[in-house]
């Protein structure tokens, strides 16, 4: 049986959602209230926090985003980027979590740290395992050039980067993905 | 003669445009208003329109760095990471404009064509007189690691690289920004 009305609980938790992510990826975390997003949804804020709780809270379920990252146990370093760079994509250009939590992390410690812990979590572990030595130093630039390339396509936007196909950008990082990864420690 | 006034004109100047940094920094170009800097100083709106005029033209005086890159032609493969790597950290250590740009560019166009025009006018000329070849690829993955070790480390802070020296830093970038701007073409 179909509901007749014009919004049921899993679409208005949906659309708390994306105004959450609208809120706190241009607010920023500190300035983003529950009730100025529950008058985005046209709710009430005691709903919004019924359904997620604090602000906290709500921002963790409105970025919480899933990067998929294949095991690289020993693959062939010449693929590491072919294996990575698809699901890198698949985050940053088609996930509006993770552009809201870059956003709100730029302006916002408790933003970051959730960037942070995501980034030590989910993707610093499947990179270990493509690693021969100095994790620290290659997984932090790994990270650094990922994100760089986030921000400079996804948010930054017009920049030279922005214009190259996805294939053309996978070309040219796939050999500093192997160079951060597993080429030689530079000396 | 000393001054004995607490302020004058030009040490006003610089405090409503180190405040301004601070605001478009913390809150984003859209968010930060022409009162709210002048309150941080202790003057007047007025008076920030009279140095600065519009919202608009302070962020452009605010924002307004160089970045003093060298001509890179003819320079030796190996050399190009040490020379530009420090140029760099010139840029996102010692002042906060950079920070400031970069953190509002995020949240906000006019900052981001700000911070565009920087790349475009005074990093990508430069880049390319090193690049032998594909300069729109070599310069654009160039930014992109830039942007993202800034990001990372400056903004984000995030351990594995805000832990690292600079030098540990520098010796790990050196092989990327080699590859990226002079190496083989993939």
């Amino acid at each position: 049986m179909a509901t007749k009305r014009p919004r049921d609980a899993a679409q208005t938790r949906a659309d708390i959602l994306a105004a959450a992510r609208r809120r706190f990826a241009t607010d920023g975390f500190e300035r983003t209230t529950l009730r100025a997003i529950a008058a985005d949804v046209g709710v009430d804020a005691a709903l919004v926090i019924r359904y997620f709780g604090s602000k906290q809270d709500l921002f963790a379920t409105a970025t919480e985003f899933v990067i998929e990252l294949p095991d690289l146990t020993g693959a062939a370093p010449d693929h590491i980027a072919d294996m990575l760079l698809p699901r890198y994509f698949a985050v940053w250009e088609d996930d509006h979590s993770f552009l809201a939590l870059l956003r709100a992390a730029m302006t916002s410690e408790i933003a970051a740290n959730t960037l942070n812990l995501t980034l030590a979590k989910h993707v610093a572990p499947t990179l270990t395992a493509a690693i021969p030595d100095n994790h620290q130093q290659r997984i932090a630039l790994t990270d650094a050039f990922v994100i760089g390339l986030a921000a400079t396509r996804s948010v930054l936007g017009d920049l030279p980067v922005a214009g190259l196909s996805r294939e053309e950008l996978s070309r040219w990082a796939a050999p500093v993905f192997r160079q951060l990864l597993v080429g030689p420690a530079p000396s | 003669m000393t001054v004995t006034r607490p302020r004058n004109a030009s040490q006003t100047r610089a405090d409503i445009l180190l405040a301004a940094r601070r605001r478009f920094g913390a809150e984003g170009y859209e968010r930060t208003t022409l009162r709210a800097v002048a309150a941080d100083v202790g003057v007047d709106a007025a008076l920030v329109i009279r140095y600065f005029g519009s919202k608009q033209d302070l962020f452009a005086a605010a924002a307004d760095f160089s970045i003093d890159l060298p001509d890179l032609s003819g320079v030796d493969p190996d050399e190009v990471a040490g020379i530009l790597l420090p140029r760099f950290f010139a840029v996102w250590e010692e002042d906060e404009t950079f920070l400031a740009l970069l953190r509002a560019a995020m949240t906000s166009p006019v900052a981001a064509d700000a911070l565009r025009k920087v790349f475009a006018t005074q990093v990508a000329p430069k880049l390319i007189t090193a690049t032998p070849d594909n300069p729109i690829q070599r310069t654009g993955l160039m930014g992109a690691f830039v942007i993202g070790l800034a990001t990372t480390r400056y903004v984000l802070k995030n351990p594995p690289i805000a832990t690292l020296s600079r030098e540990e830093l520098t010796r790990w970038a050196a092989p990327v920004v080699r590859q990226l701007l002079v190496g083989p073409a993939p």
